[in-house]
């Protein structure tokens, strides 16, 4: 039973740290922070960008991703779908925060995931 | 004796990361190891993100989030709404995947849904929040 309310919340992280790198048709994408349905719209704005250059690879690493929930899920779900056929989309993770909920909710077997970023950029 | 956590906040996608971390911090303090705290802060998110979404649809609202420690060592964490229940809609997308993480991370997953609101029952025994840390 609870007797009255915890003290007032405050902080979170409320945003997210985006860095992308371009070379000889491969762009890296890297996220830092917590990705839930207030920092998702930023994400997906950026990778779509990235993906309307017409890369020949786009590697999302979400190692450094501190939070992943549904909401995260399906942007990466949408971006594996934005970049159809012609762009290889590949995430990367060995952090479970990131990759427990994508196994969890069955994309790897949807997305390609690698361990590190060496070897998505390195895999055919 | 560890104190319940219990929040009412506006039911707002920006009042989730302090939740988030007000949880874990919780569990982390209730003696559950790094694996499992991981593990009922993403399902509770999923919990409250549902009612963001999908709780008021014309209207402001708020819900309650509550953790406790049971007698036998398991954490029960309830995320409440007085919104009205809706149908997950034959592609439930998201928040289908919400539920599917729900029922995958706890121990048992209840909800509760009546005509003034719905209330999101997770629970973990003390044997499955071990097993994810050893």
């Amino acid at each position: 039973m609870s007797f009255g309310e915890s003290p007032p919340v405050s902080g979170g992280r409320t945003d997210i740290t985006v860095r992308v790198d371009s070379a000889d048709g491969m762009t890296t994408v890297s996220v830092a922070g917590d990705l839930d349905m207030t920092t998702t719209p930023k994400l997906q704005r950026i990778v779509t960008k990235a993906l309307d250059e017409g890369p020949q690879t786009l590697v999302l690493d979400l190692d450094e991703v501190s939070f992943l929930g549904s909401d995260g899920i399906a942007v990466l779900l949408r971006c594996h779908q934005y970049a159809g056929a012609r762009i290889s989309f590949r995430v990367v993770t060995a952090n479970p925060v990131s990759l427990r909920p994508m196994q969890l909710t069955g994309i790897t077997d949807v997305v390609p995931i690698f361990a590190t970023r060496e070897e998505a950029l390195g895999a055919g | 004796m560890m104190t319940d956590l219990h929040h009412r906040v506006p039911a707002t996608a920006g009042e989730l990361p302090a939740l988030r971390q007000a949880l874990s911090l919780w569990s982390g303090r209730a003696g559950v190891g790094p694996e499992a705290v991981m593990s009922i802060v993403l399902a509770s998110y999923e919990a409250m993100a549902n009612v963001v979404d999908h709780a008021y649809a014309h209207s402001a609202g708020v819900l309650d989030i509550r953790a406790a420690l049971t007698d036998t060592g398991g954490v029960i964490v309830t995320v409440t709404d007085y919104g009205h229940w809706r149908q997950l809609p034959v592609d439930p997308g998201n928040r289908g995947r919400g539920l599917l993480l729900m029922r995958r991370l706890a121990t048992s997953t209840e909800v509760d849904a009546t005509e003034d609101g719905t209330s999101v029952l997770l629970w973990w025994s003390l044997e499955t929040l071990k097993k994810m840390d050893s």
